[in-house]
């Protein structure tokens, strides 16, 4: 009596198209991907050495505006550096700040959201201690006390902010264990003899993995936007090197006169950061079983 | 309740404790303060000089020690540049960021809440859609750029609002307004997912079949539940604003301690930036402290199980 | 007599990712003033759907349709929300599952109690608290002050069952809805619970709609019955009748589920068909014994006695029914 039994689609090909009908996902995932393909090519693709200085051509305005000129098409800064070449190159300061901060900061939550989640105790005791004092000091304060005694540079600047902002990971990544922890098929893991990390890593891990995805988007958006803190603060990526947050610190001297020089760079750090946590809440809706947000 | 309040009070002193020891750490190991201070031409006996003078040539654990002792006793040091105690550095600007911090708290909180639980009653509806979409944009806006295109707009195109200082309470909206759009998105989302979290629960179809309006259930059954980790994120989020008033100050030249710590961060002075990370861990310590206190107080569960 | 509810041919729809599931498809059943009426089946057979069709309180993608849907001759789907609302607590009342979950955590008993008879207007909120007073000694929750300002957390499930009765009676309602009301509840309260119902029952003169999969419980305490299967009622009649001369085959094979002394049990083969789609035919011919090919087609409604109607191509004499084990005497429940 097959015929009442209607067909179901699979669950992977139901997966994809729920995924292709998540518009938020498919924008940041295609911003996310634009932006990663123009940092890669950026000497390609950038029409100007974006630190070349050329005073002939001090602030010019974009091509849509009074006096601008096609071959600056974005116009130029206020040393006559080409704005185009500058926000392509920029790309590459936020994009190599998200990931690698994303990594550094994922490895330390993680694992001590593994530790305490899953030994629980006076192990995990520990790590909710640390992970307090952690949440009690505040992030960017810190940051910034440290970068300007270390000296600000893209590796000063991934390490702070992977050092400090892996609190989010800890804290989920610990209760996802908790979850999971008493679950039968850990319990026949343990029976079976093996080992702690063993467990955490071929059991524990795949089934948290979509939480610690979720939370490295999320987080990488995060570190985006406080590199281009730091360096509007003048205590991150030091010039000549084009970083969107400098940028603005830059332009902001002619807000009055040229604000586009503030508008281009601060909406190109809002669509990335926009499209990363886009991409982050589409994992989030896409992992969830109805499709509930 | 009052062993509760004990134990948690204990377990805070003891955070404060190692926050300030790690801050301390940090700051001493992360560069040379002495040659910060000196400047860049300095000679090394003029470093040596202000070194010995500073008292930092002695081990950390031991200029820790005296001014932990110096702090317990309300003593933060001195002031490397103005040679005003930092107290006194503190006490002169800390009304200030308290009052926008506050302020945008609350606007934070009049605009979120309603319009969270308006989207928790109508998922996927317009309204719901809309307010997902502000909560993004408003998370993926960097604070500085938010604040410098409201002064370009309401400062230098309108002329509505003066663009820096603290002089009239028209000073205070665009800070206010920057710092609360920080706030919003977190406390908007979790006012979303609280409380269409509560909606499902059983109790609600309880007093939906008892006949109570909408209104009723959303006030009295609904937010009495979803309202208690709003508490908590909402002081997360006073302690995130005190830290975040650092750029916002230093951008409407706010004379508040955000600005006393981006100018002591950028010229060295290790005192105030001491007493600073310490001042907003230990307001972060506080504020949690006094959400538990306040959840415990409006959940019966808690109340009893301490 | 007209009846106190009246539906006929109910269709509720949920629209889903996989398609429109068709969860109720048709059903039609009334309960009289005073009545007991209870409808069986399996988990996800609609029956709490029905129930909360009834109460207007269906998850808002649902879409409703009916032939009659009526409240004392009422017209329900014309119902705005200020009639809705006088028809919760007044008319109708409901108790869940779920005691545990049921009341609302942070605020206390009385405070839940009082607030539909004070929203109803029925007096001040001294009296709000008489009444609630009294109603909690009559169901057994005692000390009544006492227990008035404590918290669900501090109340055993069966307690909070109790409250939740007495929370139910305090507008006088024509109608209980109880939907498996003793399902979580340990097997001696189960029995305490019912027996409170049903004196209750008769002490007010309502109409009792109890939603179940447990037979048991429906021998104990009502007069009419439906069995749910997938969507739709495959029996109805006095509670007497069907369950000593059952008359469908899925009512039989759920019998012989039951545990009766010296006979095993009988698990039914196969599982409930994916309600999606266009649904002909009888609905438990895959998993059914006496499948002919013809049941994919018409399946007639069929009358045992008066008032007792199956769905079914198969014809029942008055005398019995093809499974011998199936026919138990109604004491066996009780």
């Amino acid at each position: 009596m097959e015929e009442i039994q209607s067909s179901l689609p699979a669950p992977r090909r139901l997966r994809m198209r729920r995924a292709l009908q998540h518009g938020g996902f498919i924008f940041g995932f295609a911003i996310l991907f634009v932006t990663i393909v123009i940092a890669i090519f950026a000497p390609f693709i950038a029409p100007h050495d974006p630190i070349a200085q050329n005073l002939g051509v001090r602030l010019l305005p974009p091509l849509w505006m009074q006096g601008g000129r096609p071959d600056y098409l974005l116009g130029t800064d206020h040393l006559g550096r080409d704005y185009l070449s500058r926000l392509i190159y920029g790309s590459r300061v936020s994009l190599i700040v998200g990931f690698s901060t994303m990594l550094i900061a994922g490895a330390i939550g993680s694992a001590l959201g593994f530790v305490g989640g899953y030994y629980g105790g006076r192990t995990d005791d520990i790590v909710t201690y640390v992970i307090n004092c952690r949440l009690s000091m505040p992030g960017l304060l810190v940051a910034l006390a440290v970068i300007s005694l270390v000296g600000g540079s893209l590796a000063t600047i991934i390490l702070v902010l992977g050092l400090l902002f892996w609190d989010r990971y800890a804290v989920v990544v610990r209760t996802a264990t908790q979850q999971v922890r008493n679950a039968d098929f850990i319990a026949a893991a343990r029976v079976a003899g093996a080992s702690a990390p063993w467990i955490i890593w071929n059991e524990i891990r795949p089934n948290v993995l979509h939480h610690i995805l979720v939370i490295a988007t999320l987080e990488m958006a995060m570190a985006i936007l406080s590199e281009a803190s730091l360096s509007f603060l003048g205590l991150g990526i030091r010039a000549p090197t084009p970083s969107w947050g400098l940028m603005i610190a830059e332009g902001r001297s002619f807000l009055f006169a040229k604000p586009y020089l503030v508008w281009v760079p601060g909406i190109a750090i809002f669509l990335l950061v926009l499209a990363t946590n886009l991409l982050g809440d589409g994992l989030r809706d896409l992992s969830q079983p109805e499709g509930r947000r | 309740m009052l062993s509760f309040v004990r134990g948690k009070l204990l377990v805070s002193l003891l955070v404060l404790l190692t926050v300030s020891l790690v801050g301390f750490a940090l700051l001493h190991l992360s560069g040379d303060l002495a040659a910060t201070l000196a400047g860049e031409n300095a000679s090394a006996e003029q470093i040596e000089e202000i070194r010995r003078s500073m008292g930092l040539d002695r081990s950390l654990l031991a200029q820790y020690a005296s001014w932990l002792t110096g702090a317990a006793r309300g003593d933060l040091g001195t002031s490397f540049f103005t040679r005003e105690t930092v107290f006194s550095l503190f006490m002169a600007r800390i009304g200030t960021t308290a009052i926008l911090a506050v302020c945008a708290l609350v606007v934070a909180l009049t605009i979120s809440l309603p319009l969270g639980m308006l989207a928790a009653l109508r998922p996927n509806s317009w309204l719901d859609r809309l307010v997902s979409s502000l909560a993004l944009s408003g998370q993926a806006l960097p604070s500085f750029f938010l604040a410098l295109m409201m002064v370009s707009i309401f400062g230098v195109t309108l002329r509505w609002l003066p663009v820096s200082g603290s002089s009239t309470p028209l000073h205070y909206i665009m800070p206010i307004v920057v710092l609360a759009v920080g706030a919003i998105p977190a406390l908007m989302r979790l006012t979303r997912s609280g409380v269409m979290e509560v909606l499902e629960q059983d109790y609600i179809r309880t007093a939906r079949s008892k006949g109570i309006p909408t209104a009723r259930i959303m006030l009295n059954h609904a937010m009495r539940n979803a309202i208690l980790p709003i508490i908590s994120l909402s002081a997360v989020q006073l302690g995130t604003l005190l830290g975040g008033s650092v750029i916002v100050e230093s951008v409407f030249a706010i004379d508040g301690i955000g600005l006393l710590t981006y100018r002591s961060i950028q010229r060295g002075d290790f005192p105030v930036v001491q007493a600073m990370l310490m001042f907003v861990s230990a307001a972060y310590i506080v504020l949690t402290l006094l959400a538990d206190i306040l959840n415990a107080w409006l959940d019966p569960r808690l109340r009893q199980k301490r | 007599m007209s009846p106190l509810l009246d539906i006929e041919g109910l269709r509720i729809d949920i629209p889903g990712h996989a398609g429109l599931l068709r969860a109720i498809r048709g059903i039609s059943f009334s309960i009289g003033e005073g009545e007991s009426f209870a409808i069986v089946g399996e988990s996800g057979c609609g029956k709490s759907l029905t129930a909360m069709s009834v109460l207007g309180l269906l998850p808002r993608s649902a879409v409703l349709s009916a032939e009659t849907m009526s409240w004392k001759n009422q017209d329900m789907r014309m119902f705005g929300r200020r009639q809705w609302s006088h028809l919760h607590g007044l008319g109708i009342a409901a108790i869940f599952q779920e005691p545990m979950t049921a009341l609302n955590p942070v605020l206390p008993i009385g405070d839940q109690m009082i607030e539909s008879f004070l929203h109803h207007r029925l007096g001040n909120r001294r009296a709000a608290l008489s009444r609630a007073g009294e109603l909690l000694e009559r169901v057994g929750v005692v000390p009544v002050e006492r227990r008035l300002r404590q918290y669900p957390h501090e109340m055993s499930g069966g307690l909070r069952q109790r409250v939740m009765i007495a929370m139910a009676l305090m507008c006088r309602p024509n109608l209980m809805i109880a939907d498996e009301p003793t399902t979580a509840l340990d097997v001696t309260t189960q029995v305490e619970i019912l027996a409170l119902l049903k004196e209750l029952q008769a002490d007010t003169g309502m109409a009792l709609m109890l939603i179940t999969h447990d037979l048991g419980v429906v021998a104990h305490v009502a007069d009419r019955m439906a069995v749910m299967y997938a969507g739709e009622i495959v029996e109805t009649g006095s509670v007497a009748s069907v369950l000593t001369r059952p008359a469908h085959p899925y009512t039989s094979a759920l019998l012989s589920c039951l545990p009766t002394r010296g006979q095993p049990l009988i698990p039914i083969p196969g599982v409930v068909p994916a309600l999606i789609g266009e649904l002909q035919g009888c609905i438990f011919r895959n998993r059914c014994g006496f499948a002919m090919p013809d049941c994919a087609s018409q399946v007639p409604e069929r009358e045992v006695a008066p008032g007792h109607a199956y769905r079914c191509l198969l014809a029942r004499d008055d005398s019995g029914s093809t499974t011998d084990s199936s026919a138990a005497p109604l004491e066996a429940f009780q």
